[in-house]
């Protein structure tokens, strides 16, 4: 029985160490999580995750004089939309110029398969002078890639978009 | 075809929701013509699950783009097979893949295990019951939230379907997903099981053995999984890894490190009557973990890049943990009489302790990543800011945890039950751990010198020596047993005596060479990028590259530029391999998809990605390709260790498959 204490001890021991590992490291590393539209409202941030949709915008792939890869991010569509009811009546577009800007992101590696204008992308890096610096840059796992709805894809089809 | 599948689908929920009813009934009445009945159905929901994925798959196959779920992930073009795959390209197939898969495991869990005893039988009572609720939860999502059945939101028939993507066109695509699943509803066995024994209030080891045999089943299926997934995103992705702590992948991750700890821990149980209720909760843990990865990835409530688009099945799979969790406590509560104890630990050097430890480090390690996938959660309600975590996190807490496991897993299968002596320790451990500091020394000298990898190697030389010092002695035992016996066959009649020994020592050491190979990629990866002109060349490490040609080629669904590019030894010139990375354009997804050269030796990797190609228009006379290039070291060997692990485990299943 007097043994079973040792253990007992043993086991809060290194409960509790464990806790102060999991929470240092996790100050160490943590990074905030934004939207695109929320990244304006601050100034630099060092390690930044940004959740959201590739811009229908220019997209850049060069080589020289290391591989970079420059383009724009803005809300994912499915929250533009969500904005948009809430402010139903000013004109959407100006709303969209006006209030959510695209954010530029510069990522100096390989350009991600499945990664194209619209699609959903998860970017870890730094935010420098309006910039977002992308260390880590993930597309949607196409496993999970739902496609558009099939009105609206026909009607794209049909008019030749 | 849709109608069929619906209908079958909502006769399979009928019968579930019967099924539970009638078994709980019957069990609580103790009559064993109810308990019969249940167990019909369960068959009855095999069938009809049957019936309705083969309905889905013959949509699929006859292009039946009625279906929104064809529609979606199939088109003409595709090989029939792809057609097949597609079924769980999607959230909606793939619930219902799982339901099927779940129903098929619960269906033979029925007809294989056969009560012996009065006893065993009160168990089989609740279990039957039990097993199905799993069903129930799984046919209900699929029936109500998920159905794959639906039609498609058109005024019309697509002609064409919108296909699956490309990059989900590969072999190993039509095997991961289904074997992950596999894991995961295989765990619900032992969980059912176990309920039952709760509801019964009764541990025989009819419940015991079944339990684990489940478990070890499952978490087979489960590594293979995992493992082949890192092998899939390895050779199609193109960034040069397996494994990138993803939040889906950690779901996958979490059940696996639970049911390891069982698979451990129930020994103690086996032996010494000890721990039952915590093995009992690491059961109950796995279960909830599967389903709560699945919650994960389908509810959008975590950003990751393999969660399925949001949706509002998130509550869902809260409420059904909600239940299943606070009936469990409920029982343990009630049972809390004969679920104690009645043996203790007797000292700090025993195997029990080893175990004990093992046990701690496991859950440690579920419980930081679980810390890690649920933080941006956490942070949101305490502070207000989202927040994440990264691999940083997960490298840095969890590798230390690992190598303690791997030191762990040296010393515990050699140290002795009860009661251990220094003295023995000693006799046992100092030629393994001379042999570790001694490599562990060399490699330094090697140029290892970082601390991680110096000590990971080590470590792993540690468990090697101590899994060739056990076999050895048993071998020289076995010699002296019966005389005149060569080494080989002395050493083939130890095998076979204490197969289920050896065949756990041979798991081990697939996770020592694992840990090698995952430490090598670690450590000492190299990754270079460079650009070359035809018949150029670019140098690194001991090989010369130079790119021959380019080309071109125009197929069915896609158009490719492929690269041909000869790998020479740098030294000799000797040609060592020709690798042609492509870079595909696939003409309707309008996907872009780059296939990776691999050139696999045991020593290392040499993976090659074509990134892109630029014109000579620009500043360039010639049009200059650039390349990125990994030198992965010991690859190959993560996946030959898996395979041993695998393999291993497939013969102590086959040994024991009586207890099925």
């Amino acid at each position: 029985m007097a043994n079973n204490k040792t253990f007992v001890i043993l086991i809060v021991i290194i409960g509790l160490s464990m806790l102060l590992a999991i929470l240092n490291t996790t100050m160490k590393t943590a990074s905030i999580v934004l939207r695109p539209s929320e990244l304006a409202g601050y100034g630099n941030i060092k390690r930044v995750r940004v959740g959201g949709k590739v811009a229908d915008k220019e997209i850049v792939f060069t080589t020289q004089p290391q591989y970079e890869l420059k383009f724009w991010i803005e809300n994912p569509s499915e929250q533009i939309e969500q904005l948009y009811k809430s402010h139903q009546k000013n004109t959407l577009q100006t709303l969209e110029k006006k209030k959510y800007p695209a954010i530029q992101v510069i990522y100096s590696g390989l350009k991600p398969d499945m990664f194209a204008a619209g699609r959903d992308v998860i970017i870890d890096g730094d935010y420098q002078n309006g910039i977002l610096l992308a260390k880590q840059l993930l597309t949607q796992c196409p496993s999970k890639y739902e496609p558009p709805d099939p009105i609206k894809y026909n009607k794209k089809k049909e008019t030749g978009q | 075809m849709s109608e069929i599948g619906f209908f079958t689908l909502s006769f399979a929920w009928i019968t579930a929701l019967y099924g539970v009813i009638v078994g709980f009934w019957g069990a609580k009445k103790n009559k064993l013509s109810l308990f019969l009945s249940a167990q019909r159905a369960s068959f009855a929901i095999f069938w009809s699950l049957f019936a309705a994925i083969s309905c889905l798959a013959a949509s699929f196959l006859t292009n039946d783009y009625s279906n929104q779920c064809v529609w979606q992930f199939s088109n003409r073009d595709m090989e029939w097979y792809y057609k097949i795959t597609a079924i769980w390209g999607g959230m909606d197939g793939s619930i219902l893949l799982w339901a099927f898969i779940a129903s098929t495991l619960s269906a033979l869990a029925v007809l294989i295990t056969k009560p012996k005893t009065e006893q065993d039988l009160k168990i089989a009572f609740w279990a039957a019951p039990a097993l199905m609720i799993n069903l129930l939860f799984f046919i209900s999502l699929c029936l109500f939230i998920t159905n794959p059945f639906r039609y498609i939101r058109s005024p019309f028939i697509p002609p064409d379907g919108n296909g699956l993507n490309p990059l989900l066109q590969n072999p190993l695509m039509a095997i991961h997903p289904p074997m992950l699943y596999l894991g995961f509803t295989t765990l619900a066995i032992p969980f059912g099981f176990t309920l039952g024994s709760l509801l019964a209030n009764n541990y025989s080891s009819y419940w015991l053995t079944r339990t684990r045999i489940w478990s070890l089943l499952g978490w087979l299926m489960l590594t293979i999984g995992i493992v082949l997934g890192g092998l899939w995103a390895y050779v199609e992705l193109g960034w040069g890894g397996f494994w990138a702590w993803d939040p889906v992948e950690n779901a996958s991750f979490l059940p696996w490190l639970t049911v390891t700890a069982y698979i451990h821990s129930v020994m103690i149980e086996e032996r010494k009557a000890m721990m039952r209720r915590w093995n009992i909760w690491l059961v109950i843990l796995s279960y909830g973990l599967t389903v709560f990865g699945t919650f994960l990835t389908r509810s959008g409530v975590v950003q990751s890049v393999h969660a399925f688009a949001s949706t509002d099945v998130g509550w869902v799979f809260l409420l059904y943990l909600g239940v299943i969790f606070s009936l469990c406590v409920y029982l343990t509560i009630r049972n809390n009489k004969s679920l104690r104890s009645t043996k203790y630990l007797e000292s700090i050097l025993s195997r029990e302790t080893a175990f004990l430890l093992n046990n701690l480090i496991f859950l440690s390690i579920m419980f930081a990543i679980l810390w890690g996938v649920l933080f941006p959660i956490f942070s949101e309600l305490v502070t207000g800011a989202k927040q994440s975590i990264g691999i940083p996190f997960y490298n840095a807490i969890n590798t230390p945890l690992f190598l303690a496991l791997i030191f762990l897993m040296g010393v515990g299968p050699l140290i002795a039950w009860r009661k251990s002596s220094l003295a023995s320790l000693r006799k046992t451990f100092l030629k393994p751990f001379s042999f570790a500091l001694l490599l562990g020394i060399l490699l330094i000298f090697a140029g290892v010198i970082n601390f991680y990898p110096t000590l990971s190697y080590s470590i792993s030389f540690f468990v090697l020596g101590t899994i060739i010092s056990e076999f050895y002695r048993g071998v020289k035992a076995q010699k002296q047993l019966t005389e005149k016996v060569g080494n080989i066959k002395a050493a083939y009649s130890l095998f076979k005596k204490h197969s289920l020994r050896y065949l756990g020592y041979l798991v081990h050491f697939g996770v020592v060479i694992v840990t090698v190979a995952i430490t090598a990629s670690m450590a000492h990866k190299i990754e270079d990028e460079f650009e070359l002109t035809p018949s150029e060349s670019y140098s690194i490490s001991k090989f010369k590259l130079t790119l021959n040609e380019y080309k071109v080629a125009r197929e069915k669904n896609f158009e490719s530029l492929i690269a041909k590019v000869t790998v020479k030894d740098r030294k000799t010139g000797e040609i060592l391999a020709t690798l042609t990375p492509e870079s595909r354009f696939y003409y309707r997804n309008k996907e872009q998809t780059t296939e990776v050269a691999l050139r696999s030796t045991l020593l290392q990797d040499l993976y090659l990605v074509l990134a892109g190609v630029e014109s000579a228009t620009q500043n360039n006379k010639e049009e200059l390709l650039s390349f990125k290039l990994y030198i992965n070291p010991l690859q190959i060997w993560l996946w030959i260790g898996a395979l041993i692990m695998a393999l291993a485990t497939i013969g102590i299943l086959v040994i024991k498959r009586n207890y099925l």
